[in-house]
């Protein structure tokens, strides 16, 4: 089955990348599901922490072959694994709100108050929702805070899938940051 | 709120750039710099200062990995193995955990024997400082609940690792959820459950301890079915201190689906936030589906609305509770007590319990629209001269409980002196609706109690059934007593408010003393009793004097009352003095005009007309009906005696037509307002007589005879009112030529002048010159 979709991607990524959205489509979803399947994995091991950026390493080496994909490709890979990621932890996020508004029944939450300090949970949905403002603000800022934050690439890597000078990287980090916490307050 | 027009983008959008090159210019010389490139766009320099200034967003500090371990987390719960030792306690086991953390089983040695507790670790990212030092604050409080059904605070700290902690009595229950998924849970032990809770709730509430997060969450229930309240007091421990940006933030991260409106607004809590979870708790109970789910569907009656919500909840709603017996009060019940305005909920936890009980045991409830606060205002509308001459009465106390939720929102600092006044307000609420509440509801639907009957049936309940609680019993005295006087009988009122300022003497409370000081002046100068009234004066202004807060409008009346004592007096210099300084103190601005200056004004339009300053005095009315005619509804009880006291001087300062045009418009809303037998309508058919007789009509005298027949009727007391209609029915026998009658009606009126004020009052020589007047005439008939 993998072989297939191996193809399958690098194509839709091809296609992507000159525009074609039912592409982009579909290969988030791939990404989405194959990451929510390591998340899921990851979290089921007794003591282990998630780690997004090798999830989304792992996701890359299984899905495409490494050298297999012209730049432009991969910058669209990058850029919807990286969304895939925000999506996955903010189900994951609105998951953990629900079963906590009593979805399962025999979990004794004898303090499922949220004081003034955010549950972590509020803080993703808060962030996703700043981030969302903050892509019709500007999109390259809000593109540079998705792959450093969710992809887990460093401002390096982004400059040069973006084709951006680093320092320019950093300014749209920092200047997002402050527009971030002014939207989440 | 982000706007999101084309307009705003573009200007977020610029903001952005700027602020993106402005991050290149070093710190020092940026403000110059955005001001600079901003140029006239002031606002636009401002967004990107603002920007600037904004820190937060710190999930971003540590990248996606560490969010996803901490959501992890949040989801597995951390664990405290057993037999570790947060502060005197040992671990036992782990009970659960939530949002705000984990709680777990502990043992405490202690007295010779093991003390229960479950402790529970507030989570990381709380300011332990503020924690501790809140739950100090707060851990008196909290140790005044003892309750059955109230889970114990035992003690709190900060552990080892820097995180807050707080210790309360172990509850071998189970989660209300689980207890209510029963199918054997039937409706009755539903409803006995959530009326155990009320009286939980109740006993805080008279504790001034608020929960204001009672949840499903928050309630264990024993094996026995008795359920236990946790966490009571301990949002308030937790809480941020609401100083300006807290409160969006508190709003925010509310457990939103069993907040109450106002908590989610940001408002003030009150014992009103209760009631309202406590309903939204009964609702979940009895239809399996939240408040907050079940929404408010506008076009479904609230009789209805509890089946619906059962039929939609389906085979997830409880088993023993179908639908059709949900249908009928049991809805009106539950709106009532979760009305978005905290204001029209049930006054206190009681009137919900009792409500509650009464549609269990099948009796007519009373939130119907028909009852309680409906019949209360519906008597106030009636007899809102009465309540309105009498200046606060019902109507204040139906205020009062809104007042101290005002007070509560602007000094959110003060909340417990806030508390404490709306309990008061709310006790004196209620028990002027159980009051207005006739004993039999059925019978008594559509007929009015009798104002007097209920003032009777009240002041004897205040002394019996208040025992203890001076101020509500004080306010309750004060808010009889006025209505008495209201209704004429100033005897019983003056009593009731000697014995206001009785039970004061022990609250410590100089506002409220100063008021009922000032009131008993007004019922003094009533009886005629000047000196004493002058003497209730001056311990009003000494007790305003030691009050805290300053307030005006209750120095003004002060004043205004003395201007009023003073005039009947005969001493119109010194009122006039008194009346302006009431019109200084009731003022904000010369253009003011609050109803302490429209009093005011109307006491000082009056002495003037008595000094025989007629320009002065028809200005100082014309201003004051000018200003109700086009601020006050032609029947406003204020408006109505302004323009009657105007008429009346009109015609003493020789313009009847003017005065006679008046007093014929105004007439059928007075009687409206007062009833046929009120002395207000007496006198007012006096001024028309008067204003008839003056203008040559002979009808005047009948009129007048008649009138001054009621007067007395309605004031069979010898003061200055009384002795005012028996003038006007000598002055009205003289101009008849009934010089007999003249005669002795003026010596009556003499009389009764003399025994209030002494000889030496204009009203006196008045009398004596219109005897000395009467005298000839009689001689030349001889």
């Amino acid at each position: 089955m993998l072989a297939p979709v191996d193809e399958t991607l690098t194509e839709l990524l091809d296609a992507a990348g000159k525009g074609d959205d039912t592409a982009q489509g579909r290969v988030f979803t791939l990404l989405y599901d194959e990451l929510r399947r390591c998340a899921h994995r990851q979290l089921g091991g007794a003591g282990e922490t998630l780690s997004t950026t090798a999830l989304v390493h792992e996701t890359y080496v299984k899905l495409v072959a490494a050298d297999s994909l012209r730049l432009e490709s991969r910058r669209h890979f990058m850029a919807l694994a990286a969304r895939a990621m925000r999506q996955v932890l903010v189900d994951h996020a609105r998951r953990a709100g629900a079963d906590k508004r009593g979805g399962g029944a025999l979990f004794v939450t004898l303090d499922d108050r949220v004081p003034d300090a955010p549950s972590i949970a509020c803080e993703v949905l808060a962030l996703d929702g700043a981030l969302t403002e903050l892509e019709r603000i500007d999109a390259r800022a809000a593109r540079v805070v998705q792959l450093h934050f969710f992809g887990g690439l460093t401002f390096e890597a982004i400059a040069e899938l973006e084709g951006l000078n680093e320092r320019t990287v950093k300014r749209d980090w920092q200047a997002a940051r402050h527009v971030l916490a002014a939207t989440m307050g | 709120m982000i706007e999101n027009s084309a307009a705003s983008i573009e200007r977020r959008r610029r903001a952005f750039d700027l602020l993106r090159e402005a991050l290149d210019v070093d710190e020092p010389a940026r403000r110059a710099w955005i001001a600079q490139r901003a140029g006239d766009d002031g606002d636009l320099a401002d967004d990107v200062n603002a920007l600037l200034g904004a820190s937060g967003a710190h999930l971003l500090d540590h990248g996606a990995d560490t969010l996803a371990a901490r959501l992890a987390a949040e989801e597995t719960g951390e664990d405290v193995p057993a037999g570790s030792r947060i502060g005197a306690w040992t671990v036992v086991g782990l009970v659960g955990s939530g949002g705000m953390g984990t709680v777990y089983r502990v043992e405490r040695d202690g007295d010779g024997y093991v003390h229960s507790g479950a402790l529970k670790r507030i989570k990381r990212g709380m300011d332990s400082d503020a924690v501790l030092a809140r739950f100090r604050r707060e851990r008196q409080i909290l140790s005044r609940l003892a309750h059955p059904a109230i889970a114990r605070l035992l003690d709190g700290g900060v552990a080892a690792d820097g995180r807050p902690y707080l210790v309360m009595e172990y509850i071998d229950g189970e989660p209300l959820s689980t207890w209510s998924a029963r199918a054997a849970v039937g409706l009755d032990a539903r409803i006995d459950l959530v009326l155990a809770l009320c009286a939980a709730v109740a006993h805080a509430h008279h504790r001034l301890v608020v929960h204001r997060d009672i949840k499903p969450a928050n309630v264990l229930v024993a094996p026995d079915a008795s359920p236990r309240l946790l966490d009571f007091g301990i949002a308030r421990v937790l809480e941020a201190d609401t100083d300006g940006l807290a409160t969006a933030t508190a709003a925010r991260f509310v457990s939103r689906a069993y907040a109450a409106p106002e908590q989610l607004q940001g408002l003030a809590v009150t014992t009103a936030t209760d009631i309202f979870q406590l309903g939204a708790l009964l609702h979940e109970l009895l239809t399996g589906l939240r408040l907050a789910d079940a929404g408010t569907d506008a076009t479904t009656r609230p009789s209805q609305r509890l089946a619906a919500a059962r039929e939609r909840a389906g085979a997830l709603g409880p088993v023993a509770v179908p639908a059709r017996t949900l249908v009928g009060d049991a809805g009106i019940v539950i709106a009532r007590a979760t009305d978005m305005d905290p204001a029209r909920r049930y006054a206190t936890v009681e009137a919900f319990a009792d409500d509650l009980r009464r549609w269990r045991d099948g009796r007519p409830i009373l939130a119907r629209a028909d009852s309680s606060g409906y019949r209360l205002r519906r008597f106030v509308g009636r007899h809102r001269w009465l309540v309105a001459l009498s200046a606060v009465a019902v109507a204040a106390v139906l205020g009062g409980a809104g007042i101290a939720v005002w007070q509560a929102r602007v000094a959110a600092r003060q909340e417990r002196v806030a508390l404490e006044r709306a309990a008061t307000a709310e006790r004196v609420k209620r028990f002027m609706i159980d009051l207005f509440q006739a004993p039999d509801p059925a019978q008594a639907r559509g007929a009015m109690p009798r104002a007097d009957e209920l003032l009777d049936r009240g002041a004897a309940q205040i002394a019996s059934g208040l025992a203890g609680e001076p101020r509500v019993q004080a306010e309750l005295y004060e808010t009889m007593g006025l209505s008495y006087m209201g209704l004429g009988r100033f005897d019983e009122g003056t009593k009731l408010l000697e014995r206001a300022g009785a039970v004061l003497d022990a609250a410590g409370d100089p506002a409220l003393a100063a008021r009922v000081e000032t009131r008993l002046g007004s019922a003094y100068a009533e009886l005629g009793r000047y000196p004493l009234a002058l003497a209730a004066l001056d311990r009003a202004a000494h007790q305003r004097a030691q009050a805290a807060t300053p307030e005006p409008a209750d120095d003004a009346r002060i004043e205004s009352v003395r201007g009023w004592v003073l005039r009947d007096f005969g001493r119109y210099a010194e009122s006039e003095t008194a009346l302006r300084r009431s019109l200084e103190l009731a003022r904000s601005t010369p253009e003011d005009m609050n109803p302490a200056v429209l009093r005011a004004l109307n006491n000082l339009a009056y002495t003037l007309q008595l000094q025989g300053r007629k320009q002065e005095s028809i200005t100082t009315y014309e201003r004051l009906v000018d200003w109700f005619g086009t601020h006050e509804p032609a029947d406003s009880q204020a408006r109505l005696w302004a323009e009657y006291t105007f008429a009346k001087s009109l015609r003493d300062l020789g313009e009847p037509a003017r005065a006679r045009a008046i007093l014929e418009r105004i007439r059928p809303a007075v009687l409206r307002v007062v009833g046929e037998h009120h002395a207000d309508l007496a006198g007012l058919d006096i001024a028309l007589g008067q204003s008839l007789m003056d203008l040559g009509d002979d009808a005047g005298h009948a009129r007048i005879v008649d009138a001054v027949g009621r007067s007395h009727a309605a004031v069979p007391q010898k003061n200055m009112l009384w002795s005012n209609a028996e003038f006007a029915l000598a002055e009205a026998e003289q101009r008849a030529g009934n010089a007999d009658a003249a005669r002795s009606h003026f010596e009556a009126a003499r009389t009764a002048y003399v025994a209030l004020v002494g000889t030496d009052h204009p009203a006196v020589r008045e009398c004596d010159r219109r005897l000395a007047q009467a005298a000839p005439a009689r001689a030349g008939v001889d």
